[in-house]
């Protein structure tokens, strides 16, 4: 009875939250002075999301948007693992590299931007290289640590079995770095969607990020809240879609069992 | 072979370690012969260098000086590859590997070796029937108990079907009762193989129930202080613990030791 209680309370609380802060929302900017530019009412907001997804236009530009941040990432997953992989495999290879991807992580990437849409055009392309940009060092961060702090005793249970560098690689390193590898996706993912948008600010025609700087334009603010609101439900979507490749990926690992 | 011919023969092995404080010489010299068959147990004080010896015996570690031999075959001075991959270890920690099943951490050493897969899962079920384990072939190692992580590292080592076999306190994390338990099962399994065993503890009364002979190390830098010859009658009880005989064994073993600083 008791836990049956809990279980209501749980996921009855943040709904009425949700409600009190809409009620409260809709409330204040019918009666206030506040211009509907400025702030409009969440209704119309859902009414305009509802217009917008189902305008096969604004799915052209979701389909751009979803290409160039997947594009970003999965460039920067493939970049981030082999790179940090070598770099604690070969420390020659990371004496000679990580002073300067440490310098490059310290500058701020976004400003790089343009730059990118200098060289590589208005198109797809400068989008993906800005979103793998930034996608890039926390993957590739924590491939280089989980692979060097491997534990010592496994590597001797590997040895004493007279394993090849190449199968420790793959039976003990790999899968002992796969939960922080994984770690570094999460953030990775989210920061490949911003660069995707980021780079749609700046240029080009196609995009949800485009598509929000318009609509700024045209001073449709309710349009612009459900530009928002679609990029939002895109990032919990593919958060939760790396989410999922922990659970199939991992099973055995402690992260795997925690709740979102 | 003749039968003359040792199974192990550990000659004038010596380790000196080099730190920036300088030289630190980790055993003098150790000399030892093992027959075949044969179940030694290694004694000394702590840190008197038993898992360096057991890492030289098994390849692990280069001695500085002297070399073993296994069936004849040296592992240092010449190739050595051979003679090493007859032997395996087992450690304290039962270090399996939680991303694979329970066949698969058994199996590791055969797929290491190129083993076909069909023949490594045989292999893998023949081990966890002798060690106890029939019907945990799917589970994951953290689904077992401490004593039985313990036996899976067992069947690990035994996949290869090794004739020396190298065990560094295989039981020093477990509880008392669990180790008792574990002890018979050892002795049950080595016989069950016939493999030659080397097993490093802290525990007198363990090395004497299991140990053919004792060897009796003393502290750093270590030489052989003393070999006991254990002339129990097998398969051995725990009711034999209580044993004059028994006693007397351990006691003078403890004597040895006694006369050292911990």
């Amino acid at each position: 009875m008791n836990r049956n209680l809990e279980t209501l309370l749980r996921i009855g609380l943040p709904l009425a939250t949700l409600a009190l802060f809409f009620g409260l929302w809709s409330y204040y900017v019918r009666d206030a002075t506040i211009s509907p530019f400025i702030l409009p009412a969440p209704e119309k907001i859902g009414a305009s999301f509802l217009v917008q997804i189902a305008d096969p236009g604004v799915w052209r530009h979701v389909r751009v948007t979803l290409i160039e941040a997947l594009g970003g990432f999965f460039s920067a997953l493939a970049a981030g693992v082999t790179l940090g992989a070598l770099m604690a495999k070969l420390p020659p290879v990371e004496w000679a590299f990580k002073p300067f991807i440490i310098a490059l992580q310290l500058i701020p990437k976004v400003a790089l931007a343009p730059l990118f849409i200098l060289w590589f055009g208005f198109g797809l392309e400068s989008k993906i290289v800005i979103s793998g940009v930034l996608a890039f060092f926390p993957i590739f961060a924590n491939t280089l640590v989980a692979i060097k702090s491997t534990d010592a005793g496994d590597r001797e249970v590997f040895a004493s079995m007279r394993a090849t560098p190449l199968q420790s690689f793959a039976l003990l390193e790999l899968p002992t770095a796969l939960p922080m590898i994984l770690t570094g996706a999460e953030v990775a993912i989210v920061l490949a969607i911003i660069g995707a948008i980021v780079g749609e600010f700046i240029g080009g025609n196609s995009g949800l990020g485009y598509l929000a700087v318009l609509r700024l334009q045209e001073l449709q603010v309710d349009a612009l809240f459900g530009v928002i609101l679609i990029l939002a439900l895109i990032g919990l979507l593919l958060y939760g879609a790396v989410a999922v490749l922990r659970r199939l990926l991992v099973p055995w690992h402690q992260s795997a069992a925690t709740r979102l | 072979m003749s039968a003359n011919q040792p199974e192990l023969r550990v000659e004038a092995i010596g380790k000196t370690f080099e730190s920036a404080a300088g030289a630190v010489q980790a055993i003098e010299r150790i000399d030892f012969d093992v027959r075949p068959g044969e179940f030694i147990s290694v004694l000394g004080p702590s840190g008197c260098g038993k898992t360096t010896l057991l890492r030289m015996i098994g390849g692990l570690e280069r001695p500085t000086t002297g070399d073993v031999a296994i069936g004849g075959r040296s592992i240092w001075t010449s190739g050595g590859n051979e003679a090493v991959r007859s032997l395996a270890f087992a450690f304290q920690d039962s270090r399996l590997f939680p991303w694979f099943s329970i066949e698969d951490n058994i199996a590791l050493p055969l797929r290491l070796r190129g083993e076909p897969k069909a023949r490594r899962l045989e292999r893998a079920r023949e081990l966890c029937a002798l060690v106890g384990l029939q019907g945990f072939e799917k589970a994951r190692p953290r689904q077992l108990s401490g004593g039985m992580r313990q036996r899976v590292s067992l069947a690990r080592a035994l996949a290869i079907d090794p004739r020396l076999l190298l065990l560094d306190e295989p039981f020093g994390a477990l509880d008392a009762m669990t180790r008792d338990q574990m002890n018979l099962e050892l002795q049950r399994i080595c016989k069950a193989t016939g493999a030659t065993v080397l097993l490093i503890t802290h525990s007198i009364s363990e090395a004497v129930f299991l140990g053919d002979r004792v060897i009796v190390l003393s502290p750093r830098p270590s030489r052989v202080h003393s070999v006991h010859e254990v002339n129990l009658p097998r398969p051995r009880t725990i009711a034999m613990q209580e044993t004059t005989e028994f006693q007397q064994l351990v006691r003078a073993v403890r004597t040895d030791i006694a006369g050292y600083p911990a």
